[in-house]
């Protein structure tokens, strides 16, 4: 098991963000959160990959703790190389793509393969340049990120968080900051990716991404999982009457 | 004599005080724009108690004229302590360096705190330290942002050199007004003038090849 998420409670002050989370991913999972906004599922995400700390809750990655709890006490999380060593496993593409505008995409592809991996310089452009053939992007390899599209940007974000080699990959709502014709071409990509076996958490609100390309649909509602399975469980035969209104109006606004 | 005539002959003394000038300035440079870059990683610091300490020096130097930290060091130091006395020129370095530093930090910090907390995240998870994320990610992009701001406080140090003539040293005010009251002329002034408008000049030249160096990104 690639992640083992346990009991997550995370609130921001007298906020609670997420109220009990368990979640887990096995390899080749693609998983989907699907959610209105400020039911916790980004902090979920965000949590995962210790951008967020947690109040409370067990972290699992390759069965490994990353953070555990005991009851009554506060969470212990890993002595700092075993955390690093496990973040490693998981990668994350970010809503604002946030690359390196200084760098061009080649260079943001190599940035962490040669300064944290300490890959050869030649190793790294090599694994680069089949990673843009992969997102499409082999053209782009001298552009600097202001000369690029946003779908080309975030096909670029993912690009450099596949040369990292993650066993799971993590997507902050992908295509939330670009327009629908954006949009399509990095669905397309992540569907790709799917289609090749790779692990992936996606916090999203394309409900046909979710429907048609994850395996398993996660609906999460003020900060607790309120309806989950396969796609046909969520979209098809579940009456929870929450998720049904919000499905109702993700669908009225599609 | 007329001015032309005048001011040749005067040129010779200018340009030493020229030269005095430019000594000051550069050397107050050199030691205070890196310097100013290493305090301001102090003043982000997680450390509250070294960001604080680097935030109260900041303000003192800020806060009170040059010309007084000028006389402080040259005047005041010696009557605590006659061991404390150093040459005029020293005391104008350790002033204009200290001085300029608070201003360098200032600005420095400025331009790491824009940096969008994204681009911090992003370098996270990809599993760079804290120091190559700043050395790599932040500081580069802060730099480029800073550059006008840097440009400005350059220019004004040239102008602020012609505060060591309170304390006896041959720059190129000094020169000048000593010409001018000696030979009860004007053109000296003017002479001086336009050497500062000169150098102003050729700083803001290189500002602009600086920024034009960054300019290969937004």
């Amino acid at each position: 098991m690639i992640l083992r998420a346990e009991n997550i409670v995370k609130s921001f002050g007298e906020l609670g963000v997420l109220k009990d989370i368990s979640l887990n991913v096995n390899k080749g999972d693609v998983v989907a959160i699907i959610g209105a906004s400020g039911s916790g599922k980004s902090t979920f995400l965000r949590c995962l990959n210790y951008l967020e700390l947690i109040q409370s809750g067990n972290i699992f990655i390759d069965d490994e703790p990353m953070v555990v709890t005991k009851p009554g006490k506060k969470p212990v999380y890993a002595p700092e190389k075993e955390l690093k060593t496990l973040r490693s496993k998981l990668g994350m593409v970010f809503q604002s793509f946030n690359l390196f505008p200084h760098k061009n995409v080649l260079e943001n592809l190599i940035e962490a393969p040669t300064i944290v991996k300490k890959m050869p310089k030649a190793e790294a452009i090599s694994k680069a340049e089949e990673l843009l053939a992969r997102v499409e992007l082999s053209d782009k390899r001298n552009a600097y990120p202001y000369e690029l599209s946003g779908g080309q940007q975030q096909r670029v974000a993912i690009a450099r968080a596949l040369a990292m080699d993650p066993e799971l990959l993590c997507f902050d709502e992908p295509t939330s900051a670009l327009d629908p014709q954006l949009t399509g071409e990095v669905l397309r990509v992540m569907q790709n990716l799917a289609a090749d076996g790779m692990t992936m958490l996606v916090v999203t609100h394309e409900m046909g991404f979710a429907r048609n390309v994850a395996n398993h649909v996660v609906y999460m509602s003020d900060g607790l999982i309120v309806e989950e399975g396969t796609p046909e469980d969520v979209f098809v035969n579940s009456g929870n009457p929450k998720l049904r209104a919000f499905l109702g109006m993700a669908e009225e606004k599609e | 004599m007329n001015m032309i005539e005048y001011i040749i002959k005067l040129m010779p003394a200018l340009l030493e005080g020229t030269g005095m000038t430019l000594a000051i300035f550069s050397i107050t440079l050199v030691i205070s724009l890196p310097l100013g870059l290493l305090v301001s990683l102090l003043r982000v610091s997680k450390n509250r108690v070294v960001a604080k300490a680097v935030e109260i020096y900041c303000w003192v130097m800020r806060g009170t004229p040059l010309l007084l930290q000028l006389m402080f060091v040259y005047y005041g130091l010696p009557a605590i302590s006659p061991s404390l006395t150093m040459p005029a020129f020293t005391c104008a370095i350790i002033a204009f360096s200290l001085n300029y530093t608070a201003y360098f930090v200032e600005i420095f910090r400025g331009g790491i705190e824009s940096i969008e907390q994204g681009q911090l995240e992003a370098a996270d998870v990809l599993g760079l330290s804290r120091y190559q994320t700043m050395r790599r990610i932040i500081l580069p992009q802060a730099i480029k942002r800073v550059l006008p701001s840097l440009g400005n406080e350059v220019i004004t140090l040239v102008k602020d050199t012609a505060l060591v003539y309170t304390i006896a040293i041959h720059e190129l005010l000094r020169v000048t007004q000593i010409a001018a009251t000696r030979d009860f002329r004007s053109d000296a002034f003017i002479a001086a003038g336009v050497i500062y408008l000169l150098l102003t000049f050729v700083c803001t030249r290189l500002q602009k090849r600086v920024e034009n160096k960054f300019a290969y990104y937004r």
